[in-house]
C-alpha cells in the first residue's frame, strides 16, 4: 500500500515521461497530453513560439487520493518540421490524510518530423525526450524516452499511431524483476513501453477537432499486467493565437482503475526576424 | 497476446495499404507569420472583411478537394450544392478564425503538399499586408517599411514563394489543359473570381483614403460591391480574372512586387483548378502537372514579361471585364466587353492585346478584335519550359446552369453604395 501511495505521490511528475507534453496553438495539431496521450506527428510552425501557460491535470487514483498537475512549458519552433520544448511539472498531491507540493523535475524533448504525408505515405516523426531530477517531487536520475508516431489522414477522420520506450538506470524493455535502489520511487509509475492509437474528427468551420484514443502501457513494476487506457478530448481554436483543449481518461485494467480530466491554452508568437 | 496483435495488425494496416500511385516523400514545412506589433490589426478593425477571407479559404480549398476526390460527379455538385452553402452559409455568416484548410481539403494536401503550402505561405502575406495598412499608428513610410519587410520576410522561403516576376497569361489559360475549370464550372470559377478581385481590390481603399473613417468607409463598400456580384451569377461575376493592377492600380503602384505576386497567385489557383478538372490530364499525372505549373510560378525565367508589358496586358484585358475598380465606382456593375472567360492572346513583349484563342469581344474596346475560328482553346504555344503534356484536349464544355437567386449579404451589411465617391 504505500508503495501505491508513494507511485501516487509521484504519478503527475511522471506524465512528463509517460506523456510528453508537446504543445502547439493551432487545433489541428494534437500534442501528447493536450488533449489526449495519443498525439500527431506534427511540430510547431518554424519560428514559432507557444506557451503554455497553465496546463491543468487532475487524477484521482484507487483510494481517494487526488493529484492536481500543472506544467508550465514552452515550445519552439526551431527547424523546419523540428520542435523543442521545456517544460517545469508542478505537483499538488492529495491524499485526504496528507498534503504534498513540490516541483517534479524539468521535462526537455525533442520532436522531428520527417516527412509530410502524402498519398502513400503517412506523415512519420520521431521524438526524443528527458525527464531530469530537480525538485522535491522530480525523479532520483535522468530518465528519456523514444517514440515514434505516425499520422494517416482520411477523408473524414485521421488516425495517428504513437509507440514509446522509456530508459535510464534500473530501466529496460526486457527487465521484468522489481524496480530497485537506482531508480528510487519516483518512477514506479513509468512506463517500460508505451502503444496506441488515435482517431480525431474535425469540424473545419468551427476550428474544433474532437478525438478518442486508447493505449496500453507496461508498467516497470513486477506483477502488474499491461494497462489499458481510453481517452476522449477536444480542441478549439478560440483565437487565431489561441487554443483551448479539455479531455477526460479513464484507466481500465490494472490496479488503480483511476480517472483523469486535463484542460489547458495555448498562446503563441513568432521568433523575432529582421532582414539582413 | 494474440488478441494484441490483432488489434495492433488491424491499426497499421491502413497505414500499409497498397497504393495505386507511386510512393511520394513530400518535407515541404510550414513557417510562422512575421512576428510584429500589426499581426492582426485588419481582423481587430475590420471584421466584417476579415471573416469573409476566412470563407474564401474554405471555398478555395473545397474546391480542390471535390475535384480531386469526385472526379465523376455531375458538374451540379460543384455548381448548385457546394456554391449554394457556399454563398448561402459559409460568406453569409464567415468563420470566426482563419481555418485549417488541410481538414477541408486533405486529400489534395495529400496530393501536393508543396503547391497547398504555396498557397498558404502567399496567404499569409495578404493577410499580413492587410494588418499593416490597417494600422493607423503606422504613417506612410511606415508602412512602406513594415511593406518591405513582410515582402523580405515572404522571400525567405524561395521553396514556397511566387515570382516577383510577371507572368504572361499564357501560362495560366494557354496550357494544354487550361480552361477546362472555367468552362465545366462557369459559376464556381466566377466566384473564385469574386474571390480574388475582393482579395486585390480591398488594398486599395486601404491605400488610398486620407482618414480611418475613409479606410472604414471605403473597405465597406467595397466588400459591399463583392455582394453585387453574386447578384446574378455568373453574369455578375468577373468575366476575367481579376489583374491587381487593374483592380487597384494605387496599391500596385506603390507596392509591385506584391501585385505581382498576388497575380501569379491568383493564377496558379487557376492553373491547379484546370489540371484536376481536366480528364485529358490523368490521375496519375496530375501531381506532376502541378508541382510543374508551382515551379513555374516560381522561378524568374518561365513565361516571364516586363512590368510595363504586365501593366499594359492588364489594361488591354479590361477593369470592365474583372469586376470594375475597387473604389470610385458606379452604382451598377460595369458591363463586360468579353464573353465569360475569354481568352485574350497578348505580345509578351509589350502586353499588347493581339486577338482571342477563346470567346470573343462583344463592345467597348475590344469590339475590333477577330474571336478564333471554332472560339475553343488552342494548343499553348511553345514558351521556354516544355510541357509533358502538350497536345491534350480540353474536354467539351458543359453546359451553362441556370441562374440562380442571389444570396443574401449578412442583415448589417451596409448599404452598397456607401462610401462612394463621383
Amino acid at each position: 500500500m504505500s508503495r501505491r501511495l508513494a507511485a501516487g505521490a509521484s504519478a503527475a511528475a511522471l506524465l512528463a515521461l509517460v506523456r510528453p507534453a508537446h504543445a502547439q496553438t493551432d487545433f489541428y495539431n494534437t500534442d501528447a497530453g493536450r488533449p489526449l496521450t495519443i498525439e500527431d506527428a506534427y511540430p510547431v510552425e518554424r519560428r514559432a513560439l507557444e506557451l503554455q501557460a497553465a496546463p491543468l491535470r487532475l487524477e484521482r487514483a484507487l483510494g481517494g487520493t487526488y493529484r492536481w498537475g500543472i506544467e508550465p512549458e514552452m515550445a519552439l519552433g526551431i527547424l523546419p518540421r523540428t520542435q523543442v520544448e521545456v517544460g517545469l511539472p508542478l505537483v499538488y498531491v492529495d491524499r485526504g490524510t496528507s498534503r504534498t507540493a513540490g516541483a517534479a523535475g524539468v521535462d526537455v524533448s525533442v520532436l522531428h518530423t520527417l516527412n509530410v504525408e502524402t498519398l502513400t505515405v503517412p506523415a512519420l516523426a520521431l521524438s526524443a525526450g528527458a525527464l531530469l531530477p530537480a525538485g522535491p517531487l522530480g525523479p532520483d536520475h535522468a530518465y528519456g524516452t523514444l517514440k515514434a508516431v505516425a499520422t494517416k489522414t482520411f477523408s473524414n477522420a485521421r488516425l495517428h499511431l504513437n509507440a514509446q520506450a522509456a530508459f535510464g538506470p534500473g530501466l529496460s524493455l526486457a527487465s521484468e524483476g522489481p524496480v530497485s535502489g537506482p531508480v528510487g520511487g519516483n518512477t514506479l509509475e513509468l512506463s517500460r513501453w508505451l502503444a496506441g492509437a488515435a482517431i480525431d474528427r474535425t469540424f473545419p468551420l468551427r476550428s474544433l477537432l474532437v478525438a478518442v484514443e486508447a493505449f496500453a502501457r507496461a508498467p516497470v513494476v513486477r506483477g502488474e499486467e499491461v494497462e489499458w487506457n481510453a481517452g476522449l478530448g477536444t480542441r478549439w481554436q478560440a483565437a487565431p493565437r489561441w487554443t483551448l483543449d479539455a479531455g477526460a481518461g479513464r484507466h481500465l485494467t490494472g490496479d488503480d482503475r483511476g480517472w483523469y480530466v486535463t484542460a489547458g491554452a495555448a498562446f503563441s508568437v513568432g521568433l523575432p526576424w529582421r532582414a539582413r | 497476446m494474440r488478441r494484441s496483435l490483432a488489434i495492433a495488425a488491424l491499426l497499421l494496416a491502413p497505414f500499409l495499404a497498397p497504393a495505386a500511385l507511386p510512393a511520394q516523400w513530400a518535407r515541404v514545412h510550414e513557417q510562422f507569420y512575421l512576428q510584429a506589433p500589426h499581426n492582426w490589426v485588419f481582423r481587430d478593425q475590420y471584421q466584417a472583411a476579415d471573416r469573409l477571407f476566412n470563407a474564401f479559404d474554405y471555398g478555395h480549398a473545397i474546391l480542390y478537394e471535390t475535384l480531386w476526390t469526385r472526379p465523376d460527379a455531375p458538374a451540379a455538385l460543384l455548381e448548385q450544392k457546394e456554391y449554394d452553402f457556399l454563398t448561402r452559409k459559409v460568406l453569409v455568416k464567415p468563420p470566426r478564425v482563419p481555418l485549417e484548410e488541410a481538414a477541408i481539403e486533405p486529400k489534395y494536401a495529400q496530393l501536393a503538399p508543396e503547391a497547398k503550402q504555396m498557397f498558404e505561405w502567399a496567404h499569409i502575406l495578404h493577410r499580413q499586408l492587410y494588418d499593416v495598412l490597417a494600422d493607423e499608428r503606422l504613417d506612410a513610410a511606415g508602412k512602406d517599411r513594415e511593406v518591405a519587410r513582410l515582402l523580405a520576410y515572404y522571400r525567405t522561403r524561395p521553396d514556397l514563394a511566387f515570382s516577383a516576376r510577371p507572368k504572361s497569361m499564357k501560362l495560366m489559360q494557354e496550357q494544354p489543359y487550361s480552361l477546362a475549370f472555367r468552362r465545366a464550372y462557369p459559376k464556381f470559377n466566377g466566384l473564385i473570381w469574386a474571390y480574388h478581385w475582393l482579395q486585390v481590390g480591398l488594398y486599395e481603399p486601404l491605400v488610398v483614403a486620407r482618414s480611418q473613417p475613409e479606410r472604414q468607409a471605403g473597405v465597406r463598400a467595397t466588400v459591399a460591391r463583392f455582394w453585387q456580384m453574386l447578384a446574378d451569377p455568373p453574369r455578375s461575376f468577373p468575366h476575367q480574372m481579376p489583374m491587381t493592377p487593374a483592380v487597384a492600380p494605387a496599391f500596385s503602384a506603390r507596392y509591385p512586387e506584391a501585385a505581382i505576386v498576388f497575380d501569379n497567385l491568383h493564377s496558379m489557383h487557376d492553373v491547379i483548378s484546370d489540371i484536376l478538372a481536366n480528364d485529358a490530364v490523368p490521375r496519375s499525372r496530375k501531381r506532376a502537372e502541378i508541382l510543374l505549373a508551382a515551379a513555374r510560378f516560381r522561378d524568374d525565367t518561365s513565361y516571364v514579361m516586363s512590368r510595363d508589358a504586365w501593366l499594359a496586358m492588364a489594361g488591354h484585358m479590361g477593369i470592365e471585364n474583372m469586376g470594375g475598380p475597387a473604389v470610385n465606382f458606379l452604382p451598377g456593375l460595369p458591363a463586360p466587353t468579353v464573353t465569360y472567360g475569354a481568352v485574350m492572346t497578348h505580345d509578351d513583349r509589350t502586353g499588347a492585346m493581339t486577338g482571342f484563342s477563346y470567346g470573343q469581344a462583344v463592345g467597348g474596346g475590344h469590339a475590333g478584335h477577330a474571336a478564333p475560328a471554332d472560339s475553343a482553346a488552342k494548343p499553348a504555344a511553345r514558351t521556354s519550359a516544355p510541357d509533358p503534356h502538350a497536345g491534350h484536349h480540353a474536354p467539351a464544355p458543359a453546359p451553362t446552369p441556370a441562374p440562380t437567386p442571389a444570396p443574401k449579404p449578412p442583415a448589417k451589411a451596409p448599404d452598397p453604395h456607401a462610401g462612394h465617391k463621383p
